[in-house]
């Protein structure tokens, strides 16, 4: 590409390299040179000037921006999926699947054999819930014997959060570890 | 009449006084971790926050988690609240309902509608 050059045949970029030391011979006698010279002090000077103030305390994003930005996803993804638990003439109380999700989890946190990966809820057709939850399993443990109590944990803690019976708990087994 | 600091006669709260008193009701109904509030008032308040800062004003935080739509004397109230944890989402849920629905009743609403969503557990 060809490079745009002064009236006097100088390339601009060595211009505003030499800005910091003095003009040289050529600068001093040129017009032109000296007129791209003053201008480009002036951007120079305004751009310094800029900086200095983006570096201002008064202008430092708040310290809790991360946070507010981290909160605004989490208040989408509580939102994300939602189903109706009550419903009668003065109202309805609906509840997320990211809660139903949450107190699944923490119910099964105190069984040692397993760790769980994944806990999906959905409605089934007939308006009833299933649950699938995806779990690892102890090295050594009888799998149907875990997913026996990992099936009967979650039904009671379900009805105990949403007083409603599971139509359908799947566990399934993604892999056998030891610890 | 006295509801919570608010004075009532013959007049009917305003939307801002009945969505503040309920955002008093649902917090203190034992289970509520807080009020959640829309990603729309999320925006406002960081956006709030940043004007703010540019500005050297900060505004108050309003009571996110609460819509109020009035309408004569019928109030529909959609409210978003986050549970502590082992607490159950029914019992909590349906507490915060019957308990905003009754306070509209006295404050002179004759229709009240009041929906709760339970959208997380936290605290």
């Amino acid at each position: 590409m060809a490079v745009e050059r002064l009236a006097c045949g100088r390339d601009p970029d060595d211009v505003w390299e030499g800005l910091d030391r003095g003009p040289d011979e050529h600068e001093r006698e040129c017009p032109t040179c000296r007129a791209a010279r003053e201008s480009m002090i002036k951007v120079r000077d305004a751009t310094l000037t800029m900086r200095e103030r983006n570096d201002a305390p008064e202008l430092a994003p708040p310290v809790n921006l991360a946070s507010s930005i981290k909160s605004l996803a989490r208040v989408q993804v509580r939102r994300d999926r939602t189903f109706s638990v009550v419903r009668d003439d003065a109202g309805e109380l609906t509840t997320s699947e990211w809660a139903v999700v949450q107190t699944v989890r923490r119910a099964l946190d105190p069984i040692e054999e397993i760790r769980v990966q994944r806990v999906r809820i959905s409605q089934t057709s007939s308006g009833g819930l299933a649950l699938t939850i995806l779990i690892i399993i102890s090295f050594g443990q009888r799998v149907p014997k875990v997913a026996d109590e990992v099936r009967a944990v979650a039904e009671h803690e379900l009805r105990r959060q949403l007083r409603q019976a599971v139509e359908r708990v799947d566990v399934r087994v993604g892999d056998i570890r030891e610890w | 009449m006295y509801l919570q600091g608010t004075v009532l006669g013959d007049d009917l709260p305003d939307r801002d006084q009945v969505r503040r008193l309920v955002a008093e009701r649902v917090r203190s109904t034992p289970g509520v971790a807080r009020l959640e509030p829309s990603l729309q008032q999320s925006l406002s308040k960081i956006a709030g926050r940043a004007s703010g800062l540019l500005t050297g004003r900060q505004r108050p935080d309003s009571d996110g988690g609460v819509h109020v739509t009035l309408d004569g004397t019928t109030a529909h109230i959609k409210i978003d609240l986050v549970i502590r944890p082992d607490e159950s989402i029914i019992r909590v849920g349906d507490e915060a309902r019957a308990g905003v629905w009754n306070l509209l009743r006295e404050a002179g609403f004759d229709v009240v509608k009041v929906d709760v969503a339970v959208l997380g557990l936290d605290g």
